[in-house]
């Protein structure tokens, strides 16, 4: 058994206590302070709660926006030797509470078995308990109350990095297609409970395994895939499924007698209809080839299905599209609550980030990707463009027409943004983008049609140059719909100058995610810092001679002004960073290696748990196993 | 989640003021020049702390996003309280004489706004023709002597209304028709006053070439008004029809609005049902609201549609006021006023 331990600042509070008063007794320290349990209490986060009008028949709508101060209170007895020794314990505390800067306040419940929290003290007042048969004991009590920030986090920062590319084009091999069951067997665990899978059968061209489950206990269906899977240059595996709402399924590879799970990377809508696609990190096995692949998703349910649409190797964690100057990824955060981060993307030695980055984090996320161009399905000759962000340019001159899932919609507000250049200096030139619903033949929805009450009109300065422009605000989806719906979002695009060509579209819910982008050139690390005690402002830091390390970095606000349609710009907003899975997606114009990293403390309710895990670490975890 | 970031004298507010709120965002439209008009917040005061990006006239800018919502420049700082009040680039007209290249008074809207601009006395971008040709036939004679007076007339005897947007770009447009958002029911009502203004206009001008004033008629059915446009000098009488059918629009024949309504985002959806965002509802002339289940008085309607005159957003309270047009100014003088002319007694 450990004992429990609190310090405030550089004061312990709750001592060892059989040590610390021989250590007293024996004239080798002043005092001895005792934290008791008896009037503490490190208090809670106080929610921030907005009521909402709404129109529900009864009851009322109201969202927790954010969390006040907690207020902590800790009684503390000081014990001396003499009267000298707790005037000096007082002077010990006052001192505390007056040091320049913030303070904080840790506790360990068990100093042997548990993980520290780091409370942040706002301010801390001491207050003294008269008693005046404590003074003829060598005692005297103390009150100190603390503000404290809402959570409590780990004393160490994690830095995390998120999912990238390794390399560079991304090439793909089809396993199987699924358009015959040849190679596939159904899949169940556990064997001997009431649950039956039928199938392997095809469905609309994908491998569908469908599951009976009448006691409604927890079973794992899916099918098994006998097939050699050459990995030697593909250490990615992708599954196109759909199976209702059970989320990604598990991925198990097998080399002979040996078996592994594949590590889920990422989770993307494919452009039209309702499937899926999941990356997973291939473990590593002994030789280059797989001999059989095993898809599976856990249920309680009584019935479900899993349709397996095609299974492919890739050397990519996460979808690139056109070039892997753009990147979805995802990052992996720790801890109970929302943490104060800082949010990083660099690019390699020797590369820049280039005239473009973007750096977009979202909640919630529904699978929409930001890149228009992979939904493109009307417009000018393309040309394709390996110095392109999207691997691709087209003229503006006749609409570009771009149809998307609308039930990767939320409602809200989203913001398009193009890339364009001109062939000339100093073009006038007008985007006016306009959105719509059809359904999925095609056939315009009643009520779907947006006016475009005004372009955006710029001058695009340089021939040649690629730039920024902010082209529209609009209110998407046009019209809802439901989760399941088949329904197209219809954009279009037009420019008023023939000649002005686009590279890429992006298209960002800017109500519930946030989009921070930068148009300067030469910087190798961008850096969002977020508001904390010491520095109440969120920040911009920018580098550009260190290789993208953190150390020579420079606070660039200043320059990461707001407002594409002008020279140096940006969009900036505050970036959430939830425990979870974050959803990011990254646009750099510059390298095709850019990373993105977090760095955080993890946030607590409470108390802390153990160090996270690192990717590192599982990977080294399965190869033991293996 | 994007806030609204703002932007004073090209520094972010967040960097230069930490604990910067209480935002309102207003914008107006009709009956004189519209677009981006007021928008007010309050900074930390800190004793001997005065940032020097807070001047009189120090341009301000307010982005959603990469989006721009709105735009201006400071007016004086309260000090006192905190209080910073920025005022739209539309009103810098007020300020700004309608001359031509030699310095003459003109009263062609184009020669008119490029000039001022030339002059800095506005800070716009013209992108399109408001109007190409004289509104008058005697420029000498022209009582328009501000830019917004100029533009009011000459807008409004065209069905139009005028206005500068974010981007700072003059636009005009004709009154919005279709709604563009839909207030759930029971969101509030709009109160009226039963003053009919005018139904029929009969307008007085003097006619090319000198010589006793004419007559000419808009409208039917009663009350009738007539209005002096003797202000304009010499015009014909297509312009005098003009003008006083801009008057007959402004004054429909209906009971005028007394109050707007404080919408919350459940309230509000775009025609097709979708939720829309707060920061896009703005008097910017493209945006119709229609009162879903509140009759409208003017006829058989079971909706009310109304042009959205002013939208004040309160940010941080999530609410955003929207106001009619026709409830600022609904005094029949002071809009005859606007157009040019003279309620004759």
């Amino acid at each position: 058994m450990g004992d429990a331990r609190l310090v405030w600042g550089s004061t312990v509070l709750i001592e060892a206590a059989d040590n610390a008063q021989a250590e007293m007794r024996a004239g080798l320290r002043e005092f001895v302070f005792t934290a008791l349990a008896d009037g503490s209490n490190f208090g809670n986060p106080e929610a921030v709660i907005t009521q909402i009008r709404s129109h529900l028949q009864d009851g009322s709508l109201a969202g927790v926006t954010s969390q006040e101060n907690r207020q902590g209170r800790i009684r503390v007895q000081a014990e001396s030797a003499s009267y000298a020794g707790l005037a000096a314990a007082e002077k010990q505390l006052a001192g505390e509470a007056s040091v320049p800067g913030y303070s904080t306040l840790t506790w360990t419940p068990n100093v042997a078995l548990s993980y520290p929290t780091v409370f942040d003290v706002v301010y801390a007042t001491v207050a003294w308990e008269f008693d005046d048969f404590a003074e003829t004991q060598l005692r005297r009590y103390f009150l100190i109350e603390f503000e404290l920030l809402p959570f409590g986090r780990d004393a160490a920062l994690n830095v995390v990095q998120a999912t990238t590319g390794d390399t560079s084009p991304t090439t793909s091999t089809v396993v199987n297609d699924g358009s015959s069951t040849g190679g596939w067997a159904s899949f169940l665990a556990p064997v001997g409970t009431n649950a039956t899978v039928s199938g392997p059968t095809v469905v609309s061209g994908a491998v569908r395994v469908q599951v009976s489950n009448p006691g409604g206990g927890p079973v794992q269906f899916g099918a098994r895939l006998v097939a050699a899977v050459d990995l030697s240059a593909h250490r990615y595996i992708t599954v196109d499924f759909t199976n209702g709402a059970l989320g990604a399924p598990s991925v198990t590879v097998e080399a002979g007698s040996v078996s592994a799970p594949a590590v889920l990377t990422s989770e993307v809508a494919m452009i039209t209809g309702s499937a899926r696609r999941a990356y997973y990190k291939v473990p590593d096995l002994t030789g280059a080839t797989a001999s059989a692949v095993t898809i599976a998703n856990n249920t309680f349910e009584l019935s479900n299905y899993l349709a397996i649409d095609q299974v492919q190797t890739t050397n990519v964690p996460t979808l690139t599209q056109g070039t892997r100057r753009q990147q979805t990824r995802t990052l992996s955060v720790g801890g109970s609550a929302r943490a104060r981060a800082t949010l990083a993307i660099t690019a390699p030695a020797g590369q820049t980030l280039g005239a473009l980055t973007m750096l977009y984090t979202r909640t919630q996320t529904t699978g929409l990707q930001p890149p228009l161009r992979r939904y493109r399905s009307a417009g000018a000759a393309v040309t394709a463009d390996s110095s392109t962000i999207s691997g691709a340019r087209n003229s503006l001159g006749s609409t570009d027409t771009f149809l998307l899932p609308a039930r990767l919609f939320r409602e809200a507000l989203h913001s398009v943004v193009l890339y364009v250049r001109a062939p000339t200096n100093s073009v006038v030139a007008t985007f006016t983008c306009v959105a719509s619903m059809v359904a999925a033949n095609g056939d315009p929805l009643p009520e779907s049609a947006m006016s475009a009450f005004m372009g955006t009109t710029v001058t695009l300065g340089l021939a040649n140059v690629w730039q920024v422009v902010e082209a529209a605000a609009l209110q998407l989806p046009v019209v809802p719909v439901a989760d399941d719906s088949t329904n197209l979002l219809r954009l279009t695009i037009l420019c008023s100058q023939p000649a002005v060509e686009i590279d890429e579209g992006w298209i960002y819910d800017i109500d519930n995610g946030t989009l921070t982008l930068a148009v300067s050139t030469g910087l190798t690390r961008l850096e969002l810092r977020a508001a904390g005690l010491s520095n109440p402002e969120r920040s911009v830091w920018a580098g550009s001679v260190d290789g993208g390390g953190p150390t020579g970095l420079v606070r660039a606000d200043w320059r990461v002004v707001p407002g594409i349609n002008g020279a140096l710009v940006g969009s900036l907003g505050e970036h959430t960073v939830q425990p979870g899975m974050v959803d990011i997606f990254t646009g750099t114009s510059g390298t095709e290696e850019s990373a993105a990293l977090v760095t955080y403390a993890r946030s607590w309710l409470h108390n802390a748990g153990a160090p996270d895990v690192t990717d590192d670490q599982v990977e080294d975890l399965i190869e033991s196993n293996v | 989640m994007t806030g609204l970031e703002i932007v004073v004298g090209g520094q972010l507010l967040t960097t230069i003021a930490p604990g910067w709120g209480e935002i309102t965002v207003t914008d107006r439209w009709g009956n004189a020049g519209g677009g981006c008009w007021e928008m007010s917040w309050t900074v930390p005061v800190r004793r001997l702390r005065r940032h020097q990006a807070f001047t009189v006239g120090a341009p301000v800018a307010a982005y959603v996003g990469p989006w721009p919502r709105w735009s201006g420049s400071l007016s004086e700082p309260d000090w006192d309280t905190g209080q910073m009040v920025a005022v739209g680039r539309v009103r810098a007209a007020e300020g700004a004489v309608s001359l031509d290249a030699s310095g003459l008074i003109t009263t062609v809207a184009d020669v008119a706004v490029d000039q001022a601009v030339a002059r800095g006395a506005v800070s716009w971008t013209r992108r399109a023709s408001i109007s190409a040709t004289p509104l008058l036939a005697s420029d000498a004679a022209s009582q328009l002597t501000y830019l917004d007076r100029l533009l009011d007339a000459t807008t409004q005897a065209a069905g139009t209304d005028w206005g500068v947007n974010a981007a700072g770009e003059v636009y005009v447009t004709p009154p919005a028709t279709a709604p563009t958002m839909l207030v759930a029911p029971d969101s509030g009502v709009l109160g009226t006053s039963d003053t009919v203004l005018a139904r029929r206009i009969i307008g007085r001008y003097q006619p090319a070439g000198g010589g006793a004033l004419a007559n000419t008629t808009v409208g039917s059915g009663s009350p009738e008004v007539g209005v002096s446009l003797l202000s304009y000098g010499s015009i014909t009488p297509a312009r005098a029809q003009e003008i006083l059918n801009g008057i007959l629009t402004r004054i429909q024949p209906r009971a005028a609005w007394t109050n707007g309504i404080t919408l919350t985002a459940p309230q509000v959806t775009n025609p097709g049902g979708c939720r829309t965002s707060l920061a896009l509802i703005r008097a910017d002339g493209f945006q119709t609201a229609r009162l879903q289940g509140v009759r409208d008085i003017r006829g058989l309607d079971a909706g009310t549609n109304f042009v959205v005159g002013e939208s004040v957003w309160d940010v941080a309270d999530q609410t955003v006021q929207i106001n009619p047009v026709g409830m600022v100014a609904h005094d029949l003088g002071s809009i005859i006023e606007d157009a040019g002319g003279v309620l004759l007694s």
